[in-house]
């Protein structure tokens, strides 16, 4: 096992993650519909869960999450707490059918379970701040959108995961 | 937890489907309106048509329309008609027919409310701040000066090659027509495209075609000329075709020394009228109802209501400070409850 | 497209093309009366503005039908938020400078139930309600 290479290969993921979560910062989706992400952020996310299992997995998220809020000022802000739920359990769907239902969905499926579910945590928390049920109103069109950027996501995680380096791969 | 058979899987995808279907039925019928607004004329203009194929393009194609109207019709557009009259004042000027008979029209009326409506009044609005410029009370010396140049018997028409002399120091505004007009091309283009069920609001002057899609009556409330902009509760106009405009003092104006002064300004005097608050008119035309409304109400309340009665197919509902009138015929566009 | 294809499995299809059907169903028939109670016609009901989860303001869309627009400031957990209201259409003006994305600001105008402002950092929410009174329009 190597150790040192699993680190630094977390840190590496966390640092794409980072790059991600600001370059979507840049494209104005939300103008499109209120909320919208691209989620591309996922990809480091769904890397890190095909390398290093469910832990190695959450702690990509989780370290991406927290240093991306540190970095746009947004930590321990409702965008932070929103982002956390969403991230989360986008996550925890993905790990689920990733384990259970591994030969039944692609990579890209999951990807897709990831996106949906992210948008129902986020809107789901966003329900309990504000206590109106009208904001399940655009819950349809996120969903929507989030079928061709998960698509994508999974498209992007499988190739790199194909691409990667055997010894990389091998790691974990 | 095992993904269920494809079989089985499909029939309840089909039968959570069906009930969805059957929950938001009562939803789904009651949507038929496409409707869209735009900022143009110093105001909101919303077309609210039936939803039906080609609606999106008709009522692209009218609000087209009336903007192109509204560029030609006003004064302060430096490629508009009105200014080119006004900037050749004491020379002729030759005009296509359609703003020539605009023109005709608003004569018609200027003699038919004695001189209340009267496009020739811009030098007045001009002079108490209701054009570009700062508003405030004028000087009463400025006010007689300047109701010399307005007066719209003054102005010469020439039937035979349809072009009209503006006498010099004149100039023409067009603020209460020119709403009702560019409504009623508006509407002509909705009728043209086949679209028989159609609403027009623009600033508050609202003509509509036919009824409504479910073959209601539209119900048009009236504002309140006092307190929060309210609506009249104890009646509202029902109607299937025919326009209603209001005036009142409340829309334009100023207060000084804790008197209103608004932009209903009477041309023969040069002051505001003041003996109502707010007129409603019920017209075939939206152009007739946007002058009659203003008509009126500088006309004042004897007057205006005997005019009323004389015109037929027009109504109207006036208010004073303590009363209301409506005239006879009222209830036949009003319903009250 | 077909490369794509041959990456997906029939799961992938099945939860795909279902999760595609759903959601276009939900947006062409909306369920209105879960979010509003009913579906309304513009200038009828009320706009309705709630901060931190309680009703602040109920106003009638009619009182909107005016020339000059009806400026509203509310004051949210972060700072101040003003709304706009005229001809029966609201949106969030400006949201306070706190605010970091200020995706309110972006939702824009909106003139029916069903579609909401949400302001997440200010806890503010504007949506339009059903009411009594049912008007197509209002002359003023």
């Amino acid at each position: 096992m190597l150790r040192t290479r699993k680190i630094a290969i977390i840190g590496l993921l966390v640092g794409i993650g980072l790059i991600m979560h600001i370059v979507e910062g840049m494209i104005p989706m939300a103008a499109i519909i209120p909320g919208a992400k691209l989620g591309l952020a996922n990809i480091v996310n769904l890397i890190g869960l095909v390398l290093f299992g469910f832990a190695g997995g959450l702690q990509v998220l989780l370290l991406r999450i927290l240093l991306g809020s540190l970095i746009i000022g947004t930590f321990l802000t409702y965008n932070f707490y929103l982002s956390l739920a969403g991230g989360l359990l986008g996550y925890l769907l993905m790990s689920l059918f990733y384990y259970r239902f591994h030969y039944r969905f692609s990579l890209i499926g999951i990807s897709v379970i990831g996106a949906v579910f992210h948008n129902l945590g986020q809107i789901t928390v966003a329900y309990f701040i504000i206590a109106n049920i009208g904001i399940y109103y655009y819950l349809p069109y996120l969903i929507l959108l989030a079928v061709p950027t998960g698509i994508g996501v999974g498209l992007v995680s499988m190739f790199t995961i194909n691409y990667l380096p055997e010894e990389v791969v091998n790691s974990a | 937890m095992v993904f269920p058979g494809k079989k089985v899987g499909l029939i309840v995808f089909i039968v959570v489907l069906t009930g969805i279907v059957l929950f938001s039925r009562n939803q789904v019928f009651k949507s038929d309106f496409y409707q869209k607004t735009e900022y143009f004329m110093d105001t909101s203009v919303t077309v609210k048509v039936k939803k039906e194929p080609g609606a999106e393009e008709a009522v692209s194609r009218s609000m087209e329309v009336m903007k192109q109207w509204s560029l030609k019709l006003d004064r302060f557009n430096s490629e508009s008609i009105i200014n080119k009259i006004n900037n050749s004042a004491g020379e002729r000027v030759l005009l296509t027919e359609n703003i020539y008979n605009l023109l005709k029209m608003a004569g018609k009326y200027y003699n038919l409310s004695s001189g209340a409506f009267d496009i020739s009044v811009a030098p007045l609005m001009d002079l108490w701040g209701f054009g570009r410029e700062e508003k405030h009370v004028p000087a009463e010396q400025e006010i007689n000066s300047v109701r010399e140049r307005v007066g719209l018997s003054k102005l010469e028409f020439n039937t035979a090659d349809m072009s009209v002399i503006l006498p010099a120091g004149m100039s023409l505004d067009l603020g209460g027509m020119a709403k009702g007009f560019i409504i009623d091309r508006g509407m002509e283009s909705l009728q043209g495209s086949g679209i028989n069920s159609a609403y027009i609001n623009a600033g508050g002057n609202i003509r509509v075609s036919g009824k409504k899609p479910d073959n209601s009556l539209w119900q048009i409330g009236v504002r309140k000329p006092r307190g929060q902009a309210e609506v009249y509760q104890d009646f509202i106009l029902a109607l299937a075709g025919g326009s209603v405009a209001t005036s009142g003092d409340y829309e334009r104006y100023f207060i000084q020394d804790g008197i209103r002064y608004s932009h209903l300004i009477d041309p023969r005097t040069g002051y505001q009228a003041r003996e109502m608050l707010t007129v409603t008119v019920y017209a075939p035309t939206a152009v007739e109802a946007d002058i009659l409304s203003t008509s009126l109400f500088i006309m004042g309340w004897q007057a205006g209501q005997e005019l009323v009665e004389n015109l037929t197919g027009v109504e109207a509902m006036m208010a004073r400070e303590d009363e209301r009138w409506v005239s006879s015929g009222f209830h036949k566009i009003a319903v009250f409850r | 497209m077909q490369r794509l294809l041959k990456y997906l499995t029939l799961y992938d299809k099945i939860l795909i093309v279902s999760l595609i059907i759903v959601n276009v169903f939900f947006i062409l028939f909306p369920l209105y009366h879960v979010y509003t109670g009913n579906q309304d016609e513009v200038g009828k009901g009320y706009i309705v503005i709630r901060n931190n989860g309680k009703v602040e303001k109920k106003i009638p869309v009619a009182r909107t039908f005016r020339e000059d627009p009806l400026l509203i400031e509310v004051e949210g957990r972060i700072g101040t938020s003003i709304i706009e209201a005229i001809n029966g259409e609201v949106r969030l003006k400006e949201a306070p400078p706190e605010d970091p994305q200020k995706i309110c600001e972006k939702t824009g105008w909106i003139s029916r139930p069903g579609p909401s402002i949400i302001c997440v950092p200010n806890q503010i929410s504007i949506t339009i309600e059903a009411g009594e009174d049912g008007l197509d329009g209002v002359s003023w």
